[in-house]
């Protein structure tokens, strides 16, 4: 075949124009990406981090129907300190009630929503909240489809893919596990009744439930209908009209529930695959939870330092883990990135072969236990001087 | 699909493991395109890295409407677009002294020289770039003109057009009907 005589098939099927990338550019590219990453990650925790709870929902409705539960505790605050309730049902006595329950479990439903990643209307929520924990069942028809499980006070989160038949522990933001706890704020609750105007819609019957009424425009322009059992002052249905279209009922509540009593932690069935170990590695992190098994240290040139430990997890599924974690990278000044880039190389080829001088041994405490590293000397084509150190633990030898 | 919005769910939970998964998967395809448009292996290198960085900085906004792979092509489509401007504007004489070979993947010898190979990649750095760019984005990415020109905002027949004037003038130099 001349390449005339059918270039296209050439290009598309035998992928001629298709070219290998090095180890080198695949370093430079993931150093800066991961390190984006890294630093995103840190401006988040310090700024305004959104919220994991509404990022993995990204519903509308599912805000609207979060935002329905403070509206209910809101407009009874409201109640307590306007001129209270002229009909059947008591504002305050029901602000009470909300706000004393311990835990509630409830339904939400919606329809209208222009995230495609939605159920509704097709499939419907279950949702469990108290002040320690949170969680979401997320149905397609009957079919169970996603879990999230949030436990503020453990400072993690679970999330379940039982359609995918995988799972993910991770561990969750101080500033995360506080703003998902504002719900029940009473401050912050006080200070949005406050901003909400709100008037009566009289009375109902809901399921054999008599029922009164009220309707309230929250900040953002979404209208909220709460709907109260007359006789037990607790609501049994809330009704969400979004600005953009979208609708929203929840019902189906179950007020006063214990949920530490319930175990609504979520089983992770034995067949499921872990997303990665990397989230349940970060939490174990994060409690110091890991052991120090070797530092890795590369001085080029006296001057580009980068140092590497290496960590032991003991995961809860019992397998034993390590991981590489940078823990010093001096080699900021992209070019000098890029010419050490291009140096690992060689710098590998040459550790295969031996160092051209030996160093010695010295002492160093790190992370509060005595290594013992040994030094290596190596020289690069170039007059590169690249000084390798590996430290093991002392009271290992 | 699942797996790339499973990879795209860790991503925006912070999993440099997945993103890393996210650019050991695609990063062929992202440089022979940058490689394809710009034919300069260096240059080609900046664009990936600069859609990789910028594709983990927006990643928070990021919504998945199509394919992970779709997305980012065309992010690579329209940053070396911008880079050729730029270089049209730059002056000339441009120390090209540092100018890397890339290193191709091995096809089939027995359906093409070494020479024919070199022969049709040189042609096609000579076809001028908007028709190389549908070109390469339609037989080398695997886009089809509706979405080439959603990407581009352009009509689907202009992109047609463009292919069609590509497709000729590659065949006319191949076959040395074109002064080279």
């Amino acid at each position: 075949m001349k390449p005339t005589d059918n270039f296209e098939k050439l290009i598309r099927d035998l992928h001629v124009l298709d070219i290998n990338t090095s180890a080198e550019m695949d370093q430079r590219i993931l150093h800066d990406t991961l390190k984006a990453q890294k630093e995103l990650k840190r401006t988040k925790s310090a700024g305004t981090q959104p919220d994991i709870w509404r990022k993995i929902m990204k519903s509308s409705i599912t805000k609207l129907a979060a935002a329905a539960i403070i509206v209910v505790i809101g407009l009874g605050i409201l109640a307590i300190i306007d001129t209270g309730s002229k009909s059947g049902v008591v504002w305050a006595e029901v602000a009470r009630n909300v706000e004393a329950s311990p835990g509630v479990i409830f339904r939400a439903r919606g329809a209208g929503s222009r995230d495609p990643n939605d159920d509704w209307p097709n499939g419907y929520r279950i949702f469990s909240r108290s002040a320690a924990v949170s969680r979401m069942d997320v149905y397609r028809g009957d079919q169970i489809y996603r879990t999230i499980y949030l436990d503020y006070d453990g400072k993690t989160t679970i999330g379940v893919l039982h359609d995918a038949k995988k799972y993910s522990k991770e561990a969750m933001s101080d500033q995360t596990a506080r703003a998902e706890k504002g719900w029940s704020d009473p401050q912050g609750l006080l200070n949005l009744g406050l901003s909400l105007e709100h008037h009566a819609l009289g009375q109902k019957t809901i399921n054999g439930m008599l029922c009164e009424g009220i309707e309230a425009t929250g900040p953002d322009g979404s209208t909220g209908r709460v709907w109260v059992d007359v006789e037990t002052g607790y609501p049994v249905l809330v009704e969400i009209e979004g600005v953009d279209g979208s609708t929203g009922t929840m019902d189906q509540f179950r007020w006063n529930v214990d949920l530490s009593a319930e175990g609504i932690e979520p089983e992770i069935p034995a067949d499921y695959e872990s997303l990665g170990l990397e989230g349940e590695m970060k939490i174990l992190s994060e409690q110091g939870k890991k052991e120090l098994l070797k530092v890795e240290q590369t001085i080029v040139d006296g001057t580009g330092r980068m140092r590497v430990h290496v960590y032991r997890y003991k995961l809860s599924d019992g397998q034993i883990k390590d991981n590489r974690e940078a823990a010093a990278y001096e080699v900021d000044d992209m070019a000098h990135r890029k010419k050490f880039g291009a140096q690992l190389d060689e710098f590998r080829q040459l550790k295969k072969a031996g160092p051209v001088e030996d160093l010695g041994t010295y002492e160093e405490t790190v992370e509060g236990r005595v290594f013992i590293f040994k030094r290596e000397k190596y020289s690069l084509s170039d007059g590169t001087e690249v000084i390798w150190s590996v430290g093991t633990p002392k009271d290992d030898k | 699909m699942i797996e790339d919005k499973i990879l795209l769910w860790k991503m925006k939970h912070g999993s440099s493991d997945a993103l890393s998964r996210i650019y050991e998967k695609y990063k062929s395809d992202l440089f022979s395109l940058a490689n394809s448009l710009l034919h300069d292996l260096n240059a080609a290198e900046d664009v990936v890295h600069d859609v990789f960085v910028s594709f983990v900085k927006s990643a928070d906004q990021f919504q998945l409407t199509g394919s992970l792979k779709g997305y980012l092509l065309t992010c690579v489509a329209n940053l070396s677009r911008d880079r050729i401007r730029a270089r049209k504007r730059a002056p000339i004489g441009i120390n090209k002294t540092d100018t890397a070979i890339p290193d191709y993947k091995v096809p089939s010898h027995a359906l093409i020289s070494a020479e024919e190979l070199d022969g049709l990649r040189e042609a096609i750095v000579k076809i001028p770039y908007e028709q190389r760019e549908v070109v390469i984005l339609h037989l080398q990415g695997g886009r089809t003109f509706r979405q080439i020109a959603e990407s581009q905002g352009i009509a689907v027949s202009t992109v047609q057009s463009r292919y069609r004037y590509g497709i000729e003038k590659l065949r006319s130099l191949l076959n040395g009907e074109v002064e080279k």
